[in-house]
Parts: structure tokens; sequence; C-alpha cells
């Protein structure tokens, strides 16, 4: 269960940091990824998190994107990861979002290793991009990341409200002098492993190349209300079956769409 | 000798329906593209490419067709949503399908129907096929702007 201060800091900031209440699944997560991303490898380190740290060792640059890819799709493969994904973030999820579910289809996964300026996400919001208000981010660390350009930035809604006005509204700055601008209204998060980070995909955020030492990798995939709306203003794929999946899906929903389809279909007489 | 004899690679017809997934046209090559890389790399068949689905009958006469050639194993489609909206035709389309002994297999859900359990996984999926689900969400009504706080508002 989330309490009252911590709903009251999702309100305030936008995102929520706390342990996951499923350390099992969270470490499972890890094993799928390491056995992944060790495959083929030699003298990769025992120690998961030294693995990743210095991941950038036993990789070329050039080969990363296909190594990510791969890694990807191998996670997608697996419906067990989903429910460990899930699992991870539940107590998060039924306190912010609730219990019937739908969960991206893709669960993504980003290696920032480091001095990388491939892999940089500027500053955005997903709603540009057609996502739902209605969902968040969960975004899990495999290791414990460092607040610097070894996480990810983010604002807070009492700014977001400002650099989204000026996104949306200016005729000649671009996305990278807004970002300038307001520079210090974002925040790099220090996230360790074992704690789950929850935001609303509404607040600006991104990265920048990674000038830490050390390989930073994370996964994150987006989480709704079933029933809450998909399309919001614009109709794109942002929807069930293109980008997200009935996860959970509760027997009373299953009762009261059948029961409206055999009114319609006036299979009986319902209407009042 | 039988295992100098290569494994008969089955055949699945990828099927092009022009009509809207959740809002999305995909064009025919598109749709041949997916179709085309779930059936060599998913599950492991041979593509068949078919004509697009007759968009001015009722009648699902391509699908149906495919359904009847001896040669195929299966029917591809890109999603659930593209069998008929119409349930009676659906049933229908799943008795053939059933009967001959065709697989139907569902690229975005990532699922088929191979016996008669697991029609009801499908035709559950018809429930986000409904309204709820696939209109645009542009006001609120009386009853949701209870929920109006500006405390709540990100943007």
């Amino acid at each position: 269960m989330l309490n009252k201060k911590e709903i009251s800091s999702f309100q305030k900031n936008g995102y929520l940091v706390k342990k996951t209440s499923d350390l099992k699944s969270l470490n499972n997560l890890q094993d799928f990824i390491y056995k992944i991303l060790s495959k083929d490898k030699k003298n990769v380190p025992k120690d998961k998190i030294k693995y990743f740290e210095t991941l950038h060792s036993f990789i070329k640059k050039k080969e990363l994107n296909n190594f990510r890819v791969s890694a990807i799709t191998n996670v997608n493969k697996n419906k067990k990861f989903r429910d460990y994904y899930y699992n991870s973030a539940k107590e998060i999820l039924d306190g912010l979002v609730g219990n019937e579910i739908a969960m991206q289809k893709k669960i993504n996964l980003s290696i920032q290793i480091p001095n990388d300026n491939k892999s940089m996400l500027p500053m955005h919001s997903d709603i540009y991009a057609g996502e739902s208000p209605f969902e968040v981010v969960v975004w899990i660390p495999l290791m414990n990341v460092k607040k610097s350009t070894h996480s990810m930035f983010i604002t807070n809604p009492k700014d977001n409200i400002k650099i989204n006005k000026e996104i949306t509204k200016s005729k000649n700055k671009t996305i990278i002098k807004i970002y300038n601008k307001y520079k210090k209204k974002f925040k790099f998060l220090k996230i360790n492993y074992g704690e789950i980070l929850v935001f609303s995909p509404i607040i600006q955020h991104g990265n920048v190349i990674n000038t830490t030492k050390e390989t930073r990798i994370s996964l994150n995939c987006r989480f709704k209300s079933l029933l809450s709306p998909y399309d919001v203003f614009s109709k794109t794929h942002r929807n069930i079956p293109h980008f997200f999946q009935p996860y959970i899906v509760k027997p009373l929903t299953k009762i009261g769409f059948n029961f409206i389809e055999s009114v319609n279909k006036k299979k009986f007489h319902g209407s009042l | 000798m039988d295992h100098y004899k290569s494994k008969k690679i089955p055949i699945f017809a990828g099927y092009i329906n022009l009509k809207a997934i959740n809002g999305v046209i995909f064009p025919s090559y598109a749709q041949n593209q997916i179709n085309k890389e779930y059936i060599t790399n998913k599950i492991g068949g041979e593509f068949f490419m078919s004509t697009n689905e007759n968009t001015y009958g009722k009648n699902n006469i391509v699908l149906r067709s495919l359904l009847e050639e001896k040669s195929l194993k299966g029917v591809c489609f890109l999603s659930v949503f593209s069998l008929p909206d119409n349930k009676s035709q659906r049933l229908e389309i799943y008795k053939i399908a059933l009967k001959k002994k065709k697989h139907l297999h569902f690229v975005f859900e990532e699922f088929s129907i191979k016996k008669l359990n697991d029609l009801e996984k499908v035709e559950e999926m018809f429930i986000f096929n409904s309204k709820f689900f696939t209109e645009k969400k542009n006001t609120l009504s009386k009853f949701e702007r209870q929920f109006l706080n500006n405390s709540w508002a990100f943007v």
C-alpha cells in the first residue's frame, strides 16, 4: 500500500521512487538480463552489478545497437519476464493506477555506456507522441544509478506547466534552447538497485551523454488502468492491440461488456 | 534413409484486410511484410501472398477461399480485429477453420487458434474492439468533472 505521504510526493514531483515489495521478482529480472547480456562473452564477472557497470569493456560501441535489439527481442519472448516486471512494481501500481491493468506490449531495455552520443534522448513528454495521460512509466534500474548523467533527468509538475506551454506555443525556439533555459528545473535521479521509479509520462524527461565511467542498464514499461482512456485528443496506435496488451482483466469487466453486447444484439429487451 | 528427407515446411497465407485496426489502417504492402516476417520467423512456415479481402462485399470471400485451400496449413492475420466484426460471421470462419484443420495466427496478440479451446481467448479480445476502447477522448462528462483539481494539473 502507498501511504498518503507517498501519494502527495507523486502529486508534487510527478514521480515516485520506492523500494520494491517483491525483491524476488526484481532479482529474477536482473538474473534474466545478466544471462542474456553475458551469453557468448568471455571472462564475465560473476557479480552481476559489476558486469553491468563494466559492460562497455565487453562490447564495441558499433555493436551496441544490435546487442540491445537482440536483448530486447529475448526479453519480450519470455512471458514470465512480464509477470516479474509487473510484480516488481505491483504495490506502486496498485496505489497509483489500480489492479485491472493494461501493460505495454514491449518492455524496453536501455543501455547507456559511457560517452555514447547515440543513445541520447532529448527532453520530451511522451504525451507528444500520443501516449495516454492515464498511464505511468515504470522504470527499473538493474544496478545503483547515480544522481548524475548516469541517470535520467526529469522536471516537476509546476515547472512542467511552463515548459510545456513554451514547447507547444513557441514559434522560433528549439527543444534544446528550451531545455537549456530550464536546465536548472531538471534533476537527475538517484535510484538504488531494489528501488523502482514510477513517473507520469506527461512530465518532461530525457537523458544526456553518460559522462561517468560506468554503464547504466535499466528497463522501462508503461502501465495504465485497463478501463481508462487510450486515445486522448489524438487517435494514434497507442492502444490495444498495437501498443498495450490487456494484462489483468477482472471477471466483472467481462460480464459487463458481454451484457452490453447482448442487449445491443437484441438477445433480450434490456433497455429500461 | 528417412533422415535425409527434408521436413516439409507448412505454408501459411497472409490475410490482407484494409479495415482499420483500432484506428490504424495498414497498407497492403505493410500487412504483407508484417505477415511474412511473422510466418517465416515466428511460426517457421512459408509465406503465401494472397489478395486483399473484398472491401465491398460482406461475405469475407477471400478469407473463406483461403480456408478452403488444401495446400495451406493456415492463415496469418495482423490482429484478432482483422477477423469479421460480425460475431456470426466470425463463428462461421472458426467453424470452417476447425473443420479444415487450419491454424489461424494473430501477429499483434501473438496467439493462435488451433483447436476449439482457443476460441474463448480470441473472442474475449473483442471486448477491446468496443467503442469504449476505440473512441477518442476529447471532453469530460459532468460526472468526470468532479475529479478536476488544479493540484493534479501536470500541464
